[in-house]
């Protein structure tokens, strides 16, 4: 009888159970796919302009049109602006779908990284898997709202562009954590990725970065310039395009690996770089060579090997003598190697006169399919 | 209410120790992963990690030891046979003191957790009203039935976690744990301090041996279980630190959810890895609220002689209940934290260390 009486006590939850607070039905959420942030028009009502990338849901046999749509709000912070944009839909805003980040390059150059991305380290409903590009020339808003050419939405086209980044050495791929990461523990200064909009063709360029120093934007590098830095952070392929006189000859590197060997001589730092790489050649213009000899293969290696040196010392230069901020990470080098030295040194101040050395090794492992 | 004694009849399989101290020391840790010992050690947590295994699995090993020489008694009634009843009271009441502040945490942990991720909007009282009801009941029928219960729980907290370590594998940057000893070794052991801190849970074998059949033969299964939990918890700081790095860890509030959410397989369908630590935290809170919950209720009924009531029951679940509800804030759970883990030490490791020196000292208890 007492355990009757209990069950008929527990009957009512299942009428007050199935309905609650923490609700979230997909028909009536709207998600979020991509956020970029710009300078308002009048930067003296509102600190940022927050573009909002949303997902159309639509049904399967509607067939294919236009997934997704924008909406900006101008606000003091991110969440003001979340909630300003929850005022003009029917749908409750979630951004636990959120895979792209966009930061223009007005606001970029003016604000603190940190300070932008605030919320959204914040945000209990966001996963961090986050694909984070700085706009050259452009709004964050006229990415977002770009009708890319194989994706519906541009936020995707960025997702799967980062996917394939390791075989392109003229982009740098750095995602929105490993790029706060890099800002930590460097004082602010880091190398991120670049996009740039080519409106017409209606295409994203992802060629090229962007140089952080004091957590703001600084400078942009193009496509050649990423290459050349890429030798000394990235892991990704690079084409090289070694010339003499009227010949050109292209090395498809596959494999390459940099090391930092720091140097402390009577409390002076230096560095010695060293850049090992393998690959093939893939192209000749002008004099066909006889890949057969032995000799043959070890001048191209040669003629490679600087040309790929010289990119790594202009990359060096532009760093050491033009921006005066070490985006390359030699920093890390010395932590990691000579950490009490690198305790006593102000590198801000070492690093734009610290000599460094660069050596490099080609090897041509292959021809393609023609000697 | 069931009454226990001492000795069951039905007494337990030493296999049974695995659950009952994974579960009991697997907790808020699912999300948090020893951060602490990040904070003092930095990249270096592994290696306070490493020491603190190797310095618990000697504790535990002593704790049997301990438990050995009163197979038939739990911690509380040998306290007062070798400490004197004086000090074995008051010891006791220690314990009591703790646990509660404990269990507060506990508490408080979930009510931060869903409100955080899993239910934001719904009143805090609600979930915790279930989860306390509900412990209530599984506690009202004893330490035996509990541990049969964690049996049944532990591969629901073991394969999600398991999986994880898997998928970190192969996300884990090795250049993030450069250099090695940057600071030299006291952060470490600082480290490791903090990390036998967040580890509360092998004294519960001191309280479960009496319902074991042969607890002095349970030393593999003990040591198994306590570094299987230091396994959880190196792999994850590992994750922590090789994927997060050590300034977000030092800053995120709960970096395990945060570098599990980070990781991406391509090709594979799902892309919210933090969904697996859904289960696993549910089951960790629960077993872990449910074992201390009964230790809190039993020794008060054992230290005050009282005949076991389900209402007493009810007022003991509630003391850290409204605590938890009444805290103000995060920050004060933080410090409550932070005091519980540096008490831990002494509470948890040295004074049943102790008592079992002075048990040797003053030849207390059997020995074979």
């Amino acid at each position: 009888m007492r355990n009757k009486l209990r069950l008929l006590c527990l009957l009512p939850l299942l009428i007050l159970t199935p309905g609650c607070w923490d609700l979230h039905d997909v028909n009536s959420t709207a998600f979020v796919l991509g956020i970029g942030i710009d300078l308002p028009s009048n930067s003296s009502s509102a600190k940022y302009k927050v573009t909002f990338q949303l997902a159309k849901p639509i049904s399967a046999h509607e067939g294919p049109t236009t997934q997704s749509f924008v909406i900006s709000k101008d606000a003091d912070s991110i969440l003001q602006a979340i909630q300003q944009a929850q005022a003009s839909l029917s749908r409750r805003i979630s951004l636990s779908h959120l895979r792209a980040v966009a930061i223009g390059e007005d606001i970029a150059r003016r604000e603190s990284f940190q300070d932008l991305i605030n919320y959204l380290l914040r945000e209990p409903d966001l996963a961090m898997q986050l694909r984070l590009v700085f706009v050259q020339n452009a709004q964050a808003r006229d990415l977002l709202s770009l009708n890319e050419k194989f994706e519906d939405r541009p936020s995707a086209a960025l997702v799967n562009m980062g996917c394939f980044s390791e075989q392109i050495s003229i982009i740098r791929t750095r995602d929105f954590l490993d790029f706060l990461s890099d800002l930590k523990g460097s004082n602010g200064t880091a190398y991120g990725s670049r996009a740039l909009l080519q409106t017409g063709e209606n295409l994203i360029l992802r060629d090229g970065a962007a140089v952080f120093k004091d957590s703001k934007l600084v400078a942009w590098l193009n496509g050649e310039e990423v290459q050349a830095a890429n030798w000394l952070v990235e892991k990704n392929q690079a084409i090289v395009v070694a010339k003499t006189e009227e010949n050109t000859y292209t090395y498809e590197v596959r494999k390459k690996d940099t090391t930092f060997k720091p140097i402390i001589n009577g409390g002076n730092p230096s560095i010695l770089v060293k850049v090992t790489s393998e690959g093939m050649v893939m192209e000749e213009y002008g004099e066909y060579l006889d890949l057969s000899d032995p000799e043959t293969i070890k001048e191209l290696e040669l003629l490679f090997a600087e040309t790929i040196a010289q990119q790594v010392k202009t990359a060096i230069q532009k760093s050491q003598k033009e921006l005066k901020a070490d985006y390359l990470g030699f920093h890390k080098a010395f932590r990691r190697h000579e950490p009490e030295a690198f305790k006593s040194l102000n590198w801000n101040e070492v690093y734009p006169t610290m000599p460094i050395e660069v050596e490099v090794e080609c090897k041509l492992k292959a021809y393609g399919l023609r000697k | 209410m069931p009454k226990e004694s001492n000795v069951s009849e039905d007494r337990l399989h030493n296999r049974a120790l695995l659950p009952l101290l994974v579960l009991s020391i697997v907790e808020y840790e699912v999300f948090t992963f020893s951060k602490s010992t990040v904070a003092a050690a930095n990249q270096d947590a592994w290696l306070s990690i490493l020491i603190g295994a190797f310095i618990g699995s000697l504790f535990v090993y002593l704790f049997i030891k301990l438990a050995a020489r009163f197979p038939t008694m739990n911690y509380f009634q040998y306290l007062q046979i070798i400490w004197g009843k004086p000090l074995g009271f008051l010891i006791s009441i220690l314990y009591l003191l703790f646990w509660v502040s404990f269990l507060s945490s506990i508490f408080y942990e979930t009510v931060l957790i869903n409100k955080l991720l899993f239910l934001p909007l719904t009143p805090p009282i609600v979930p915790l009203a279930i989860f306390a009801l509900s412990l209530i009941w599984l506690v009202s029928y004893g330490l035996i039935p509990i541990i049969r219960f964690f049996q049944l729980l532990l591969p629901f907290l073991v394969i999600p976690l398991l999986l994880l370590a898997l998928l970190f594998i192969a996300t884990i940057k090795l250049e993030k744990f450069l250099p090695v000893l940057e600071n030299g070794i006291l952060p470490v052991l600082k480290g490791t301090y903090l990390f036998l801190g967040a580890y509360q849970g092998p004294e519960v074998l001191l309280f479960a041996a009496p319902f074991f059949l042969k607890i002095r033969e349970g030393i593999k299964t003990s040591l198994f279980a306590y570094n299987l939990t230091v396994f959880f918890g190196f792999i994850h700081t590992a994750a922590a630190i090789g994927i997060l790095c050590v300034d977000n860890v030092r800053e995120s509030v709960l970096p395990g959810i945060n570098v599990v959410n980070i990781l991406e397989l391509p090709g594979f369908p799902v892309e919210r890895f933090g969904l697996l630590l859904t289960l696993p935290w549910l089951i960790a809170m629960f077993t872990t609220l449910a074992i201390y919950l009964h230790l809190l209720n039993s020794s008060i009924f054992q230290l005050f002689k009282l005949t076991p009531r389900k209402w007493i029951l009810f007022l003991v679940t509630a003391i850290p209940v409204t605590i938890a509800y009444f805290l103000p804030n995060e920050n004060w759970h933080e410090i409550l934290r932070l005091y519980l883990t540096v008490f831990t030490v002494p509470m948890v490791y040295l004074l049943p260390v102790m008592t079992l020196l002075l048990a040797i000292i003053r030849k207390k208890g059997r020995v074979r």
